[in-house]
C-alpha cells in the first residue's frame, strides 16, 4: 500500500480514506462528465484540522489536492488531475453557530445550501444565494465558484453574503480572512478566495451573511410568441428603474421538454417563451410594481401576464424554470450547459444569434436562462456515443461563446471555468491580463498543490506560469 | 528588500517632465515634483520608466484623503490622476457606465442622475475622484442601502508596475471568469497597481428619498432603535452621533444622542417606514439635510495631532464598546446598521486612545472567531511611525506582502502604505 494511502488512513480513518477502484469511480468527474481522469485517493475529512494535515501529507508527498463539494459543478472544477487526491467535504456538514440578532451564521463547507435557508427559516431569515442546485450544492463549492441562481438580479452571488472564512492554505496552514464583523475593507482577499475554484486553498469554515425573508412576494408568468420579445420586455424592466427579484426566460423547447416530463407545469406548447419575474419587499409597494412589470411585458407584445395568487400557483410558475434541467433528458442522454454573460441590452441578438448557431450545426439547443442579469443558458442535448455530434457540440460551443464575448459579455458567469473553459480564457483576457491572476496564484501556491491546472490555459501561459518549468523562455503554443 | 537604483533619478525626472512646485506636505513627507499623465497609455509609459529607479511614487487623485495609510517607505514623486478625466461609455438603459480613474466622483453622479440614475459610492467629504475612492474604499453611511464600495465595481483597468496595461472583470454584472482581482485592487491603495478606468454598476435613483433626524438621552436606547430602524426595508442610511459628536454636528451641545435615518425607495415603503418611525419616536423630525453633515463630520480629524480609528464590529457589541470608550474618545459617530463605530480623540495623544480602542474591541472577543477589528484610519504623521495602522492579523499580512513582491518587486507605487505594508 502506498505510503501516503497508510498516512492519510491515519489522519481521518479507514473507513474515510477510499482507494480501490471502485470507490474511486464516482469521484472521476463532477457534473461535467466528459474527460474524467481516475483519483490518487479520496478522503472525507471530518474538520479543519484534519483537512490541515491531509494537505500537508499529500504535499509532502508530492500529490496535489483537490477540493470537492458535492460534485455539482459543472466546468469541471472538481475534476481530479492526476495523482491527487480528492478532499472531499461532506462530512463537514454541520452549522456551527447562528445568530439571529447579528444576521449571520458560521457553517462547515460541506452544509448543503438549501438546508441552511431550511435551518433557520423560523427565525425569518435564509441565505440568499440560491443556485439551481441548491438541494444537493454545499456552501463550500459555492464558495469556490462564487455560485449565484435565479436571484442573483437582487441579492447578488455568494461573495456579497460571505463575512469571513477559515481556510488551509497550499502549505497546510490555517487562515482567517474576514470575520462577523465583515471583510476587510482594504485589499480584500477573501474576495479574491471566492470564486477560485479551490486554487487557492480548501476553505474549512464560512460565515455568511443571512437576510431577512422579504415580507412578501409576487410572482407573474408573462408568455410571449418569442424569445426575442421577451428579452426586450427584460431591457425594458431593467431600463425602468425596477430591480425585481428574479427575472428568467425558458424558451420553447424547454417549455416542451418540461410539459412531457414529471416537472409539467401546463405551459402553453405553442408559446415561443416565457418569462418569470419576481418582485419582493414591502407589500405596500408591491402593487405598483407588479403593475410596472405587466406594463413592459404588454409594450413587448406579451400574449398573457399571470400573477400566481397563491403559493401553490408560484411554485407551479416555478416548476418549469426548475425542472428544465431535469427536463433536458428527454432531449438527449448528455447535456452541455454553456453559461455565458452578455450586457443585458444585447441579449435580443445575441440569443437569436444563439439560436442561429444551434440550427446551422443542427442540434437541439434550448434556452432557460437568468435574463435580468444577461446571464445566457444555452443548453446542447447530446449523446456522446456520436463522435461526430460531439464534434458539432464543441464548434457550437465554442462559437456561441466567442458570439457573447463579441457583445461584450464574458465566458462564465456562475459555472466558473474549471478545465472546460480555460482554453477559452483568452477570449476575454490577454496574456498581460492574466499576469496579475497568476502573481496572487503565485502568493498563496508556488508549488500548485491545491487543484493545480484548473482556471489557467494549458498552453504556453500556462507551462511559463509554472515555477517548475521556469528556464524556458518561451513555449510554443499549441 | 528594494535593489539599488539603475537608473539616474534625476535623468528620469527630466524625461517624465515632472512638474517641479513648493514641496506637498504628505505625511511628513515634501515631494517637490508631480507627473500628470493624460491618459492610461502615458501613465503605463510613466511606470515603465520609472523602473530601476529605485523611487517612491505616491498616487494622487482629488488629493482629498492623502493621509490615509501608514508612513510611506520612501517618497519622490507624485502621480496624479487629474489629467484622466471623463466618462467613456454610460449604457443608461443597463445601468452601467465606465469612467477614467481621475473623473470627480460629483461629475459621474451628475450623469447618472440625469438618466435616472445613482452611483451607489458615498465617501465622506466632497471633492474625490472615482479612482480615488475606489483604491481606498472609501464609503460612508450609505453603505447601509448600497453595499460596500467592492460591491458598485464590475471591472477595473489597471497600470502595474512596469507599465503593464491589465484589465479585470467586465461590464457585466455577472462574472466569475479567473479570480476577481477587483475585489484585491479595491481598497488597497494603488500599491499593487494603479487604477485607470473602472466598471461601475449603478442603481435605480430612489423614487422617493426621506431623511429623518432624532435624539434620546439613553445610549443604548437610542442604539437598539437605530439598529432596528437600519432594518426597515427603505433605509438606506443610519447614522448616530455621541452628545460630544451631536454637539460638533448640530452646532450645540444638548447632552443627548442624536440619530439621523435616510430613507430611499418607492414612495407608499418610504411613506409607511416614515410614519413607524416617528411613531416610534415623537420628538423626531423629518429633515432636509443631515446625512451631509454626518458624511462630512465622519473624515475629519478633531485636531491635526488628533486620531480617527475606525471599529468594525457586530453590530450587537457596539453599546459596549461605545461605553468602554466614553471617557477617552467621548466623540463617537457610529452606523449601527453596518456595525461600524468611528472614534475620535483630540487633547490625550494618540496611545491612551489607541489602547482604549483596542482593549474595547479586545473585550467583545469571545472564542477563536475574531468579531472585531481596528484600523487607526487617521493619525499624525509622527504618530504613524512604527505602526501598522490596519492591524492586519499576521497570517494575512504575510499573504499580502508576498502579493507586493510579485505585483510590485521594486516597492514604487506607495511604497509601504498599504495594508501589511504593502
Amino acid at each position: 500500500m502506498p505510503a501516503l494511502i497508510e498516512r492519510l488512513r491515519g489522519i481521518v480513518g479507514s473507513e474515510f480514506c477510499l482507494a480501490t477502484p471502485e470507490e474511486l469511480f464516482v469521484y472521476e468527474c463532477d457534473g461535467l462528465t466528459m474527460g474524467p481522469v481516475a483519483p490518487f485517493a479520496v478522503v472525507l475529512p471530518v474538520d479543519s484540522e484534519q483537512v490541515a494535515q491531509v494537505v500537508r501529507a499529500c504535499r509532502e508527498a508530492g500529490h496535489p489536492v483537490v477540493p470537492r463539494g458535492a460534485g455539482t459543478g459543472l466546468s469541471g472544477g472538481a475534476h481530479p488531475v492526476d495523482g491527487a487526491v480528492v478532499v472531499e467535504c461532506s462530512r463537514m456538514n454541520r452549522i456551527l453557530e447562528v445568530d439571529t440578532e447579528n444576521r449571520l451564521a458560521v457553517v462547515q463547507p460541506g452544509v448543503v445550501n438549501a438546508d441552511l435557508s431550511a435551518a433557520i427559516s423560523d427565525r425569518g431569515l435564509f441565505y440568499a444565494p440560491d443556485p439551481s442546485s441548491q438541494q444537493a450544492c454545499t456552501i463550500g463549492g459555492n464558495v469556490a465558484e462564487n455560485s449565484g441562481g435565479p436571484h442573483t438580479l437582487k441579492y447578488g452571488t455568494t461573495t456579497n453574503h460571505v463575512l469571513g472564512v477559515e481556510m488551509v492554505l497550499p502549505d497546510g496552514e490555517l487562515l482567517r480572512l474576514g470575520s462577523a464583523c465583515g471583510r476587510s475593507r482594504e485589499a480584500d482577499l477573501l474576495g479574491v478566495v471566492v470564486g477560485s475554484e479551490g486554487t487557492l486553498g480548501i476553505v474549512t469554515e464560512i460565515t455568511v451573511r443571512l437576510t431577512p425573508i422579504p415580507e412578501h412576494v409576487e410572482t407573474m408568468l408573462a408568455i410571449f410568441d418569442s424569445t426575442v420579445a421577451a428579452c426586450h420586455a427584460v431591457g425594458r424592466i431593467i431600463g425602468s428603474g425596477l430591480v425585481p427579484a428574479a427575472l428568467e426566460i425558458v424558451d420553447r423547447r424547454t417549455i416542451n421538454a418540461v410539459e412531457d416530463s414529471v416537472y409539467a407545469a401546463g405551459l402553453p406548447r405553442d408559446a415561443g417563451a416565457i418569462l418569470i419575474a419576481e418582485v419582493d419587499g414591502a407589500r405596500c409597494s408591491l402593487d405598483s410594481e407588479v403593475a410596472r412589470v405587466k406594463a413592459c411585458a404588454d409594450a413587448e407584445g406579451a400574449r398573457a401576464v399571470e400573477v400566481a395568487r397563491n403559493e401553490e400557483e408560484r411554485s407551479q410558475f416555478w416548476r418549469a424554470r426548475k425542472g428544465a434541467f431535469g427536463a433536458m433528458g428527454r432531449l438527449g442522454p448528455d447535456l452541455y450547459v454553456h453559461d455565458a454573460v452578455v450586457p443585458r441590452a444585447k441579449l435580443p441578438e445575441v440569443i437569436e444569434r444563439v439560436c442561429a448557431i444551434g440550427d446551422r450545426y443542427g442540434l437541439k439547443l434550448s434556452n432557460v436562462f437568468h435574463a435580468g442579469d444577461g446571464n445566457l443558458h444555452p443548453n446542447i442535448s447530446f449523446d456522446r456515443r456520436d463522435s461526430e455530434e460531439v464534434d458539432r457540440v464543441m464548434a457550437a460551443g465554442r462559437e456561441i461563446l466567442e458570439t457573447c464575448v463579441a457583445a461584450g459579455g464574458v465566458i462564465t458567469g456562475e459555472h466558473g471555468i474549471g478545465v472546460e473553459k480555460r482554453e477559452f480564457m483568452h477570449l476575454v483576457f490577454e496574456d498581460d491580463d492574466l499576469l496579475p491572476m497568476l502573481h496572487v496564484r503565485d502568493a498563496f501556491d508556488p508549488d500548485r498543490v491545491c487543484n493545480p491546472t484548473k482556471i489557467f490555459p494549458t498552453t504556453r501561459f500556462c507551462t511559463e506560469s509554472n515555477p517548475k518549468a521556469r528556464g524556458y523562455d518561451r513555449v510554443p503554443i499549441e | 528588500m528594494t535593489p539599488a537604483p539603475s537608473v539616474d533619478p534625476a535623468a528620469v525626472r527630466s524625461r517624465l517632465g515632472v512638474t517641479e512646485h513648493d514641496p506637498l506636505e504628505i505625511d511628513g513627507f515634501g515631494i517637490s515634483g508631480t507627473v500628470r499623465p493624460r491618459d492610461a497609455k502615458e501613465m503605463a509609459g510613466t511606470l515603465s520608466e520609472l523602473q530601476g529607479s529605485g523611487m517612491g511614487l505616491l498616487i494622487q487623485g482629488g488629493g482629498t484623503a492623502l493621509e490615509r495609510g501608514n508612513l510611506p517607505a520612501r517618497a519622490d514623486l507624485v502621480l496624479a490622476t487629474g489629467a484622466m478625466r471623463g466618462i467613456d461609455e454610460f449604457d443608461a438603459n443597463d445601468g452601467v457606465m465606465h469612467v477614467q480613474a481621475g473623473t470627480p466622483l460629483s461629475e459621474v453622479e451628475a450623469a447618472a442622475a440625469a438618466e435616472g440614475w445613482e452611483v451607489p459610492l458615498d465617501p465622506p467629504g466632497d471633492g474625490a475622484t472615482v479612482g480615488g475612492v475606489l483604491a481606498r474604499a472609501g464609503t460612508g453611511p450609505r453603505e447601509l442601502g448600497w453595499g460596500p464600495v467592492r460591491d458598485c465595481v464590475l471591472g477595473l483597468d489597471v497600470v502595474l508596475p512596469g507599465g503593464v496595461r491589465t484589465h479585470c472583470g467586465g461590464r457585466v454584472v455577472k462574472n466569475v471568469t479567473g479570480f476577481d482581482l477587483a475585489k484585491l485592487y479595491t481598497g488597497s491603495l494603488g500599491s499593487l497597481g494603479i487604477i485607470d478606468g473602472a466598471w461601475l454598476r449603478l442603481k435605480p435613483r430612489a423614487e422617493v428619498v426621506q431623511a429623518l433626524h432624532g435624539w434620546g438621552r439613553d445610549r443604548s436606547r437610542v442604539l437598539d432603535g437605530a439598529l432596528r430602524a437600519s432594518r426597515r426595508s427603505t433605509s438606506r442610511a443610519v447614522a448616530v452621533a455621541s452628545p460630544a459628536a451631536a454637539g460638533q454636528i448640530e452646532g450645540e451641545e444638548s447632552g443627548a444622542w442624536h440619530w439621523w435615518i435616510e430613507l430611499a425607495g418607492e414612495s407608499a415603503a418610504v411613506e409607511r417606514d416614515a410614519n413607524a418611525l416617528l411613531e416610534e419616536s415623537p420628538e423626531a423630525r423629518e429633515v432636509s439635510s443631515g446625512l451631509h453633515e454626518v458624511r462630512a463630520f465622519q473624515g475629519q480629524c478633531l485636531e491635526p495631532s488628533g486620531l480617527r480609528a475606525r471599529l468594525d464590529l457586530v453590530p450587537t457589541d457596539l453599546a459596549k464598546v461605545s461605553a468602554a470608550l466614553s471617557k477617552t474618545a467621548p466623540v463617537q459617530l457610529i452606523y449601527p446598521g453596518l456595525g461600524t463605530l468611528y472614534a475620535y480623540s483630540d487633547t490625550q495623544g494618540v496611545e491612551p486612545a489607541e489602547r482604549a480602542c483596542f482593549d474595547a474591541a479586545r473585550a467583545v472577543e469571545e472564542g477563536q472567531r475574531p468579531r472585531s477589528r481596528v484600523c487607526l484610519e487617521a493619525l499624525p504623521p509622527g504618530a504613524k511611525v512604527g505602526r501598522d495602522i490596519f492591524s492586519l492579523p499576521s497570517g494575512e499580512r504575510v499573504l499580502l506582502q508576498a502579493l507586493k513582491q510579485r505585483f510590485d518587486p521594486e516597492a514604487l507605487l506607495n511604497p509601504g502604505r498599504g495594508p501589511g505594508g504593502l
